[in-house]
């Protein structure tokens, strides 16, 4: 039920973002905002799937640790 | 497209909501314990020859941001891999005060409600004032600073009648190595992460406002964060401020004044909850300007939305619970942060330094 809200919220958000990108016509700012906006759109869907996602703070918390040497 | 400026006053306001933050909700610097007042006037003062340092880097290069500076200093492609990095601290950034307005209402008042619902209502609002642009974010600041300066101060006097001074003594019991620990984390966690407006102020009135924005708003910022955590350790004890999660608003609710006036934490709520909107919003706008610079855009605005998105997102699954994320921000958070912090910007610094030097002879 969640993922269909998701899928719905993104829909909306793309209408009313994209289609004045389109018509201005500008092309790496396009292909920008249809990456962010696909993977930010990947995120939610599988965290509405309830997906346990590896999150970037353990990597970072492993270097740190490794550097002060703790 | 107009150019967009900011007044000294404003930026002051700025700095000022963005060190209080996430600050006034969460303990900084837990690990100096009761000498926390002296660990927090040391962190200022190990902070203003950084600040100054990120004010030079702002006035020599007027009208320019750190992401330009960069690229001055280092070349094209290192210095859009070093802001990359700097993209990503200050997304992380971001990423944790979201969580931590997300965290607490959840914690203190509305345990049933999930963290979304605050987080991205917060956020929607920052996409939106990231969109208006820079000028409008400090329009807004220095109208919320008086929800944050002023009534704090109020707080803290109401509070008087229950303050113990055999909270803070005697002073230095423990030895100098939890101050020392205390201080840098109290260094890193507000005062430091005003490296951010090195990426988002390009738009400043003359030379020596940057100065005036950062130390001002450090002195402020900073007495306004001396205040309210001393204020803490002497009403709860150094062991009941390291234990809980948003010690400010424990501290509130002990406000009462002749069982009249009472239940004050809805104001520290109120206090909060702006000062951590406005730091999320300049982590977003910093790290929209970032990209924007980063791929040669004219304008970030296009690109606001997924960004937030994303911020959303990430702050959902970037930690399990509340402890984590405190036990992140205690430990790990002022090691991590001390290569944006300090290390790349004085070697930045060093860099321009000597290319102006060797330009000008």
């Amino acid at each position: 039920m969640i993922v269909v809200l998701i899928i719905l919220g993104y829909i909306v958000i793309g209408i009313i973002e994209i289609v004045p990108l389109v018509k201005k016509n500008q092309k790496r700012e396009l292909m920008l905002y249809s990456i962010l906006f696909g993977v930010a759109f990947v995120i939610s869907v599988l965290l509405g799937l309830g997906v346990k996602i590896p999150s970037p703070a353990k990597p970072i918390e492993k270097v740190v640790r490794m550097v002060i040497g703790k | 497209m107009h150019k967009e400026v900011i007044s000294d006053r404003e930026g002051i306001c700025l700095v000022i909501l963005f060190i209080s933050g996430s600050t006034l909700a969460m303990p900084t610097g837990a690990a100096a314990g009761r000498d926390l007042w002296l660990a927090i006037l040391f962190a200022i003062v190990i902070a203003i020859p950084i600040l100054l340092i990120y004010a030079k880097l702002l006035s020599l290069f007027l009208g320019k941001d750190l992401f330009d500076i960069l690229e001055y200093g280092f070349g094209k492609i290192i210095g859009k891999g070093i802001g990359i990095l700097f993209i990503w601290f200050a997304f992380h950034l971001g990423v944790l005060s979201i969580r931590n307005i997300g965290e607490f209402p959840v914690t203190v008042s509305l345990p049933e409600t999930p963290i979304p619902i605050f987080t991205l209502s917060m956020i929607m609002l920052a996409i939106w004032i990231v969109k208006e642009g820079i000028e409008v974010l400090g329009r807004w600041a220095n109208i919320f600073v008086l929800f944050n300066a002023p009534i704090p101060s109020m707080i803290i006097l109401m509070l008087i009648p229950i303050m113990d001074i055999n909270n803070i003594q005697p002073i230095l019991y423990d030895g100098i190595n939890p101050l020392l620990k205390g201080t840098f984390e109290a260094f890193a966690f507000p005062f430091a992460e005003t490296v951010l407006f090195t990426m988002i102020v390009s738009s400043l009135k003359t030379k020596k406002s940057s100065y005036n924005i950062y130390i001002k708003g450090l002195l402020l910022g900073g007495m306004l964060i001396l205040g309210v955590s001393l204020t803490e350790v002497l009403v709860l004890g150094p062991d009941l401020y390291g234990a809980t999660f948003f010690p400010n608003h424990v501290v509130a609710r002990k406000v009462d004044i002749g069982e009249t006036l009472q239940r004050m934490e809805v104001i520290v709520i109120l206090a909060t909850t702006t000062a951590s909107f406005l730091k999320m919003s300049v982590c977003l706008l910093a790290v929209c300007n970032g990209i924007a610079k980063i791929f040669n855009l004219d304008d970030y605005r296009g690109f606001v939305t997924p960004i937030g998105l994303l911020m959303f997102n990430f702050a959902i699954f970037i930690y399990k619970s509340i402890n984590e994320m405190t036990m992140w921000a205690s430990s790990i958070w002022p090691y991590y942060a001390f290569l944006f912090q300090v290390i790349l910007p004085i070697v930045l610094f060093i860099v321009v330094m000597i290319k102006r030097n060797s330009v000008s002879t």
